[in-house]
């Protein structure tokens, strides 16, 4: 039986050799960025804020607003499940859950209590813009791009 | 680019007006973009406008005189071959049965159908749900674009349909 052991090493350091950089990688990427950027739209003449300029570029062709202007930019690192969020200005709060990532994209669940509840799986660094709700004159506007 | 074949299966709802808004809103968006599909959407128009034109020509008072002496005259019952059996009455319940399938299952296929072309779309948003208010999804037509997610007030919003863009 003592012959076998050295076949029995070298299967058992093949396996680890193989499953390793999986493990790492699945380790490594266990956790996701989100940036999260807070904006406000309104129909009052103003500047459009530098730090927006990507938002407005979405946003003009669509919709008729003046004046937007950047609340809040956060970056988030959230494991999968931990729910992480950001507060709006109207007192309700948003909340992002990260729930598995794939080679498509990262699954986020994202819930603003009593208005929203989505499912979105959202590629590496693509952007997502929610027009949450109503505030003073005009809109409050979230995005959301991941990192991973 | 998949944009213009998501569009392109529904410009013939659009030019029909048998969109709901938010899709409605979606073609209008990505026509404001596209040469191809708005004159994709200009030759439904043109070929809706001779249609519409073919069937307003009422045929000359006189054609039904030319042609009614050239009919065959109608066959006598009497003379109608005799050996070949009519269709039995018991066929009939199975015609409309077989019928009635045929209608369900070109239904089935549509409706899964357009289900199927707004999964194709729906590449980001899996699923999407407001309580008590209406939703805007616009896919990303391109990979410069962004997904948006457009929660609509309660009052104050106006409809996609009076204007191309909408106030926020």
């Amino acid at each position: 039986m003592s012959t076998s052991r050295p076949w029995l090493l070298a299967i058992a350091v093949g396996v680890v050799t193989a499953f390793a950089p999986g493990f790492v990688f699945a380790q490594g990427t266990d956790s996701v960025g989100l940036s999260l950027t807070l904006s406000h739209a309104s129909p009052k003449p103003g500047p459009i804020d530098p730090a927006a300029a990507e938002i407005h570029r979405q946003l003009c062709r669509e919709f008729r607003y003046e004046s937007l202007q950047v609340l809040e930019q956060r970056h988030l690192i959230l494991r999968m499940q931990e729910i992480g969020g950001i507060d709006l200005p109207t007192g309700k709060r948003v909340e992002l859950r990260p729930l598995s990532l794939t080679p498509s994209g990262v699954l986020i669940a994202v819930e603003i209590e009593g208005t929203l509840e989505a499912d979105l799986r959202v590629p590496n660094r693509k952007q997502v813009v929610i027009g949450v709700e109503r505030y003073q004159d005009g809109k409050l506007i979230l995005t959301l791009e991941p990192d991973y | 680019m998949s944009g213009c074949r998501n569009i392109s299966v529904l410009l013939d709802g659009f030019h029909d007006g048998e969109l709901g808004r938010f899709e409605r809103w979606r073609v209008q968006r990505h026509l404001a973009g596209c040469r191809a599909c708005r004159d994709e959407l200009a030759s439904l128009a043109q070929l809706g406008g001779w249609l519409r034109v073919a069937a307003s020509d009422a045929p000359a008072p006189e054609l039904w005189d030319a042609i009614a002496p050239r009919l065959p005259l109608p066959v006598p019952e009497r003379l109608r071959v005799r050996g070949v059996p009519s269709r039995p009455r018991w066929l009939q319940p199975i015609g409309v049965a077989a019928a009635a399938f045929a209608g369900t299952f070109l239904v089935t296929t549509s409706d899964s159908g357009h289900l199927a072309s707004l999964r194709s779309v729906s590449g980001v948003v899996r699923s999407v749900y407001a309580k008590e208010r209406q939703v805007m999804v616009l896919e990303a037509d391109s990979a410069e674009d962004s997904t948006i997610i457009w929660l609509m007030d309660e009052v104050g919003e106006q409809s996609p349909e009076v204007s191309e863009s909408v106030d926020i």
